[in-house]
């Protein structure tokens, strides 16, 4: 095995990052010596915990485990400074020492998008996640996201039903499904996408994980968007990483009532750009003009719409959590034609149920 | 045979017990053989205090036996054959005819009501028998055709009959109402709820179980509870299957030809559903027969208890083993479940917010998935409505009971009509199989149901429900072919979907 890459398992085991390394460059010591040489050394640059755990570590071959468990299992080890390296996470000042990197992409694009947002998202930070995760689809672009319940979920599977690529960073280790719910959806992201971790194998989600995982996000996107958040929360953090790198904060704008619009509203406030609605995003975005105009998705012809269809959706489009008594008011026709129209739209994917029993434009 | 007789229930059926009695010199002793339970064995004071009543002491040893010896005897309802069979051996009364005899003793002769009187008409009836009944029966033994039976007020106007000295009143003919029902509540007191109320005539009209989500005061058991009135009314058949089950569970009878309703707590036992006991009694699946099983708070039943349910409702019938036997019960029942979006119950309703936490969220879905589900064709959100939306469509009612119950109806003979040559009757019950190759597609159809596939995630099993719910969408509309619009309209029927906005 690859001393270099034995040593920077065994540091990135103990938490150590890019500047642990970078030291031992300075001190000129060779990567074997780390664990070969006296604990003085390690002690320089490591605390005196993180090197005991690193020696015991070594001498029960614990890098050699993992490698092989990683080459088990196809999982990508990929180590700070090799080719394959993302060259976006160079700029932080803390770049992790390894990425276990699973999917079929293989490499980033530059143009990526970071989706972010709470685990606890109404159904309107739902549908944008949603539906941005498609659009970037659509446009080529990669969306990066946490692989959480809530809205990274969405944006991930927005991208993933639309055939895009998109990366979730993960705070646990990457073979561990956190949410369990998100299982297939992960192995719908590898088909499409990569998983990413710089956590050994087996690590569970502890709390300082998260916003480690949150600026290895940061990094990764060229621009962020927060869709919904709370004041304080890990979007928030990540968005506070992003400025400091000097990337471009995009804030869904909400309502000033919701506490999960707080955080959003107040980035707005604070300068962030409103995403005020899709075309603004995409059209700033890149040179690559919008694939499909308006539609909403690939098989929703504008004009193939009925009359009938066309005026529940223009009811829609005013108002949004509808139910079929209300909407059947507004268009004043029978709520039983109504639920027969909204039952065609809705398969033709055009509306979609955005609560027990109402009903909204999809995005 | 003996011509005293009694009978002992075995499911709904009725089973003749030949009263036998041999009073030998001696002490006075009364004892009872061929397996009595506790009822049976106390009958022996009752019938001694009812008979001294009448002026009959009785003398020496008596023994009664109850034939046949092996089953297991259980009720009240055994003291009036005793008593008769020792008058029989002790003073002279004779019983020419062969009879069935059933009621419950007072100390005073009187006569109390029985559970059981219905099968034992039909027994009756079958063998061509007599049957003495307690006044209290009179009314439901009525409704049974050609049975001959007297009603008997006490015991001393019985053997006054059976000697000849006077004549016991004759139970007349009672006839099920043909009156039209009023539902209650009516589809029309219902406000909104327009996508709930057509699930409900579409699980009417294709006997498709039903599974309502929806916050608490939604109106998810109003809902339920009108499903009974948009229901055809009972048939003949129906009418005397129902009660049979209600006379064997001693339950009051109407003779309108409303159908069931029973709703069941979430606390209930898998024997207070399925059926049994100590002494085999219907459960509340078999009280439901023919009509609606309400299960509120669907989750929260244990998975034993859920798990029970399965099988009756595919089969349409529930056998109950137990030591003592066997015994089938009818269970032809709609389903109707209810349960709220989340443990709190507030997930995506508009003016409270939920509580719950994502992994309380989790659990509650995995709860809500499962086998049972498989049976249930229709999953319906019921949205709660915010004070403001409940203003605007004040004094809007739809249709009334009576004109979806129409429909319903034709609908129904529809599909008796299509299916009757291969036994079946409603659409839900047709085998996957069967289906696949009767129902007819147009080309157009199919592409659409491919496309919708990509788009939504469903399983085989999951489209032929879906398929089955277009069938009958479309038989409400008396169209021959399934449309597109039948079909869509199903989709959003389907499982999953009433949850996909609180998805991943």
């Amino acid at each position: 095995m690859d001393e270099l890459l034995k040593a920077f398992l065994l540091l990135n085991s103990v938490g150590a990052d890019a500047r642990a390394w970078k030291k031992f460059s300075v001190l000129n010591i060779e990567a074997s010596a780390i664990w070969k040489n006296s604990r003085r050394l390690v002690n320089a640059v490591l605390s005196q915990n993180a090197a005991e755990r690193l020696i015991a570590k070594e001498k029960e071959n614990w890098a050699e485990k993992e490698y092989e468990a990683c080459h088990k299992t196809n999982i990508r080890i990929i180590c700070y400074g090799t080719p394959g390296y993302p060259k976006a996470l160079n700029e932080l000042e803390d770049p992790p020492l390894v990425l276990y990197w699973r999917g079929s992409s293989t490499s980033m694009s530059d143009r990526t998008v970071g989706v972010v947002g709470t685990r606890r998202a109404t159904s309107y930070g739902r549908r944008i996640s949603y539906g941005i995760g498609s659009r970037c689809a659509a446009q080529g672009i990669a969306v990066i996201s946490g692989g959480a319940a809530g809205i990274d979920g969405e944006s991930h599977a927005g991208a993933c039903d639309a055939g895009g690529e998109t990366f979730a960073v993960f705070g646990t280790g990457i073979d561990i499904s956190f949410p369990t719910t998100h299982k297939e959806l992960f192995e719908r992201i590898c088909a499409g996408g990569a998983l990413i971790s710089e956590f050994p194998l087996g690590a569970v989600g502890e709390a300082w994980h998260f916003p480690r995982r949150n600026r290895i996000v940061s990094a990764l996107s060229q621009k962020l968007i927060v869709v919904e958040a709370p004041l304080k929360s890990g979007a928030m953090i990540t968005a506070k990483v992003s400025l400091n790198l000097g990337r471009e904060v995009w804030a869904v704008p909400g309502r000033i009532t919701e506490s999960s619009s707080e955080g959003t509203n107040k980035l707005i406030f604070d300068g962030a750009y409103p995403l005020i609605n899709f075309d603004a995003f995409f059209g700033m975005h890149g040179s690559q003009q919008p694939l499909f105009g308006n539609a909403q998705s690939p098989w929703i012809e504008e004009d193939s719409f009925s009359q009938e269809e066309a005026a529940v959706l223009s009811v829609l489009r005013r108002e949004n959590d509808m139910t079929v008594d209300n909407i059947a008011l507004e268009v004043k026709m029978v709520a039983a034609d109504v639920l027969k129209i909204i039952a065609i739209l809705s398969a033709r994917g055009a509306v979609c149920a955005s609560g027990p029993g109402r009903f909204s434009i999809n995005l | 045979m003996n011509p005293v007789s009694g009978i002992t229930l075995h499911g709904i059926q009725a089973m003749p017990v030949e009263v036998e009695v041999e009073t030998t010199g001696g002490l006075f002793q009364i004892s009872v053989v061929g397996l009595p339970d506790m009822a049976v064995k106390e009958a022996r004071e009752r019938v001694r205090a009812a008979l001294r009543n009448v002026g009959i002491n009785i003398r020496g040893r008596v023994a009664v036996n109850l034939a046949p010896a092996d089953i297991p005897k259980e009720g009240a309802l055994l003291d009036l054959p005793i008593a008769v069979g020792i008058a029989c051996s002790q003073s002279g009364v004779t019983v020419k005819k062969p009879s069935l005899f059933l009621g419950e003793l007072a100390l005073d002769g009187r006569l109390r009501g029985v559970r059981g009187a219905v099968p034992a008409a039909f027994l009756a009836k079958e063998k061509e028998l007599d049957l003495y009944i307690p006044p209290d029966n009179a009314a439901e033994v009525g409704l049974v055709n050609e049975v001959s039976a007297f009603i008997v007020p006490d015991l001393k106007s019985l053997l006054m009959h059976l000697r000849g000295e006077c004549e016991l009143r004759r139970v007349s003919r009672t006839v099920a109402s043909d009156s039209q029902l009023a539902a209650d509540p009516d589809l029309s007191d219902i406000k909104g709820q327009a996508v709930a109320k057509r699930a409900l005539e579409i699980a009417a009209a294709g006997h498709h179980n039903l599974l309502f989500v929806g916050s608490p005061g939604s109106g998810k058991t109003m809902l339920a509870k009108a499903l009974k009135g948009i229901l055809p009314p009972l048939s003949d058949k129906e009418l005397m299957e129902v009660l049979l089950l209600r006379s064997t569970a001693g339950m009051p009878f109407s003779t309108a030809r409303e159908r069931p309703f029973r709703s069941v707590h979430h606390t209930a036992s898998a024997v207070a559903i399925c059926g049994g006991g100590a002494n085999m009694r219907p459960g509340e699946i078999s009280l439901a027969s023919r009509g609606v099983l309400f299960l509120d708070e669907f989750p929260e039943f244990s998975r034993d208890v859920l798990e029970a349910l399965r099988q009756p409702l595919e089969d349409g019938c529930i056998t109950v083993s137990r030591a003592a036997g066997s015994v089938e019960y009818p269970a032809k029942v709609l389903l109707v479940a209810a349960c709220n979006p989340c443990p709190c119950g507030y997930a995506g309703d508009p003016i409270e917010h939920c509580t719950c936490s994502q992994a309380a969220l989790e659990r509650y879905r995995r709860r809500l998935s499962g086998p049972i589900l498989d049976r249930i064709d229709l999953h319906v959100s019921v949205p709660r409505l915010t004070p403001e939306e409940l203003v605007t469509i004040e004094g809007k009612c739809g249709e009334t009971s009576f004109d979806v119950r129409k429909r319903v109806s034709a609908a129904r003979k529809i599909q008796a009509e299509r299916w009757g040559k291969i036994g079946f009757q409603c659409n839900s019950e047709i085998p996957e199989r069967v289906l696949r190759r009767n129902i007819k597609l147009p080309t157009d159809v199919k592409n659409f149901i491919l496309k919708s596939l990509n788009r939504v995630r469903l399983s085989g099993r999951g489209l032929s429900r879906v398929l089955k719910v277009s069938r009958t969408i479309a038989d409400l509309e008396m169209s021959d072919n399934i449309e597109i619009q039948h079909v869509a309209e199903a989709m959003s029927y389907r499982e999953g979907e009433v949850l996909s906005w609180m998805n991943s």
